[in-house]
């Protein structure tokens, strides 16, 4: 059993069989084999408590089908079924997709990573810039003239999204 | 909770590769960050179905393009392409032609630009001053001459590239010009265009395939361009019988390299009474060099093909959901010089599994214009 610690201090235990997905925790887990319990207590000081918790309900559904199977012989029921529950899991508000990320690419987790980034795409997908901008709560840093120079031709419709 | 400008510079690559490139485009517009991820990347967008090139908005002079996976239609600043005609497209550059008959190809995103020499005379009895700008609707006596929007078809019917100029700084253009679509090319550094040498026949489409230009003629003989020493169309490949066509009924012909298959397509018109001809089907050869053979194809699977005075294109309709399989888009060619204003009447998606013909866009979302659109891959790499 391993021990994962939010940045809020939450203490999650899993199965290290199941936390091998991420392939930071498993090169920590193989770096310390046979040291002393307190070792493999692992901080994720970069993500709140509520991302953990997805991480390993995200582990857990993945751990009982294994990437390799899900490839090679799942059928093609199993295959929609999981697609359907990724669907679900991967339905949730921008923030925690964004959270969800960093924490895949600390943690280095490969799918949770691609599909965090394709649904993020897919909400992006079809939006003005500025409407980005508001979801991200990014601020546009161009000045106007930048605007002109930077993006000659394509700031009205790339900010607009107009028709004509 | 992270904020969304802590995302790395990987999360943030591996998103901009799932853009389309219009939304790519609009995501390098969000912040500095997030632009130089969109202008850095190494990443292809994500497919999308080509683009159509449309006129020019009359007030405003920008140009009309129609996305046609968004459905929806962009205006862009692009002073280049005032007042030009589109001919041809390849590799995401748009070869242009304006009034003076001078040409030049473009990346309307990147807005790179070649100015090209003045194009070969069109026509040895016509001279470029007997243009006329354009003839109003109410105008009762016509002047003489025919209008630049008429002629543009005999002007240059078709212009292709042979690589993408900003890969290759050494590519040729070839165009199929003149009454006769005759072929002409011209290269960087060159000072004029080099008119091939080949028979006194119709030409009706060109195409890059394998390191060579391939010309289809009327007469359904293939030609292989050969540069040297005197640039000349050679005959090559297996004989195409010329199909036999019966009365009201029009052929155009089509080149396409597809998968590193040359195939030939040829497009049936049907018109009735004097109404212009409306297209309804579509056939399949390849003509085989190697073999010396020719192959009918009977479909082509999951792809689509898109037909017009462009590079022929096609796209995998398994990556781009909104594409439809085994099936070929098209716009029409205006041929006719007619002063009669006509719309879009010949465009349309053929589905060759059912043999029927659907339109592609949305009900009311064309009005009737003059120009040929001609279907366009935007790149800005």
């Amino acid at each position: 059993m391993i021990t994962l610690i939010s940045s809020d201090k939450r203490k999650f235990h899993v199965l290290e069989e199941v936390a091998n997905q991420s392939l930071t925790i498993r090169d920590v887990i193989e770096d310390r084999r046979g040291r002393r319990r307190a070792d493999r207590i692992i901080l994720v000081t970069n993500i709140n408590s509520k991302i953990p918790e997805k991480v390993i309900v995200y582990w857990l559904r993945h751990f009982l089908m294994p990437e390799e199977i899900a490839h090679a012989s799942m059928s093609h029921k199993k295959a929609e079924k999981l697609k359907k529950w990724e669907a679900k899991f991967f339905d949730t508000d921008i923030d925690t997709l964004n959270d969800l990320i960093l924490a895949a690419d600390s943690l280095d987790i490969p799918s949770l990573f691609d599909g965090a980034c394709e649904k993020v795409s897919d909400i992006l997908k079809n939006r003005s810039a500025e409407e980005v901008g508001e979801i991200s709560k990014i601020e546009n840093e161009f000045t106007h003239e930048e605007e002109e120079e930077e993006i000659p031709s394509e700031n009205a419709w790339v900010w607009r999204n107009e028709f004509a | 909770m992270a904020a969304w400008s802590d995302l790395t510079f990987d999360a943030l690559e591996h998103i901009t590769s799932l853009l389309s490139f219009s939304d790519r485009y609009r995501f390098g517009a969000v912040c500095k960050n997030w632009r130089s991820v969109s202008k850095g990347t190494q990443h292809p967008p994500a497919p999308q179905l080509p683009w159509l090139v449309l006129e020019e908005e009359s007030e405003t002079r920008k140009r009309k393009f129609y996305s046609l996976s968004e459905d929806k239609h962009y205006s862009i600043e692009i002073p280049e392409l005032y007042g030009r005609y589109i001919c041809g497209s390849s590799h995401g550059w748009l070869f242009a032609v304006d009034i003076k008959i001078s040409g030049i190809i473009i990346n309307p995103f990147t807005r790179k630009y070649y100015e090209l020499p003045p194009l070969p005379a069109y026509h040895k009895n016509v001279d470029v001053t007997t243009l006329i700008e354009n003839v109003p609707s109410d105008c009762m006596e016509r002047p003489r001459g025919f209008t630049f929007k008429e002629m543009q078809t005999a002007i240059v019917f078709k212009a292709i590239l042979s690589h993408d100029p900003d890969e290759m700084s050494d590519f040729t253009i070839m165009i199929l010009f003149g009454q006769m679509h005759s072929p002409a090319f011209w290269r960087p550094g060159d000072s004029s265009w080099t008119v091939v040498d080949g028979p006194k026949c119709a030409m009706e489409d060109v195409l890059y395939f394998q390191e060579n230009f391939y010309i289809i003629s009327a007469m359904n003989v293939l030609y292989v361009v050969d540069f040297e020493p005197e640039p000349k169309l050679i005959e090559v490949g297996p004989q195409i019988c010329p199909e036999i066509c019966l009365e009201g009924c029009a052929l155009q012909r089509y080149l396409i390299d597809f998968n590193e298959n040359m195939i030939l397509i040829e497009r049936f018109s049907l018109s009735v009474g004097n109404e212009l001809p409306i297209t309804h089907g579509f056939n399949m050869i390849e003509p085989n060099l190697e073999e010396d053979c020719l192959y009918e194809w009977y479909d082509i699977d999951d792809y689509a093909i898109f037909l017009g005075r462009n590079s022929a294109i096609f796209v995998d309709s398994s990556d781009v959901p909104e594409c439809k399989k085994n099936a070929i888009y098209f716009t029409h060619i205006t041929e006719s010089v007619s002063p009669v204003e006509f719309g879009f009447h010949d465009l349309g998606v053929y589905d060759i599994t059912d043999k029927r013909i659907n339109t592609f866009y949305s009900v009311g979302v064309f009005p009737p214009r003059v120009d040929s659109p001609v279907w366009f891959t935007p790149n800005s790499s």
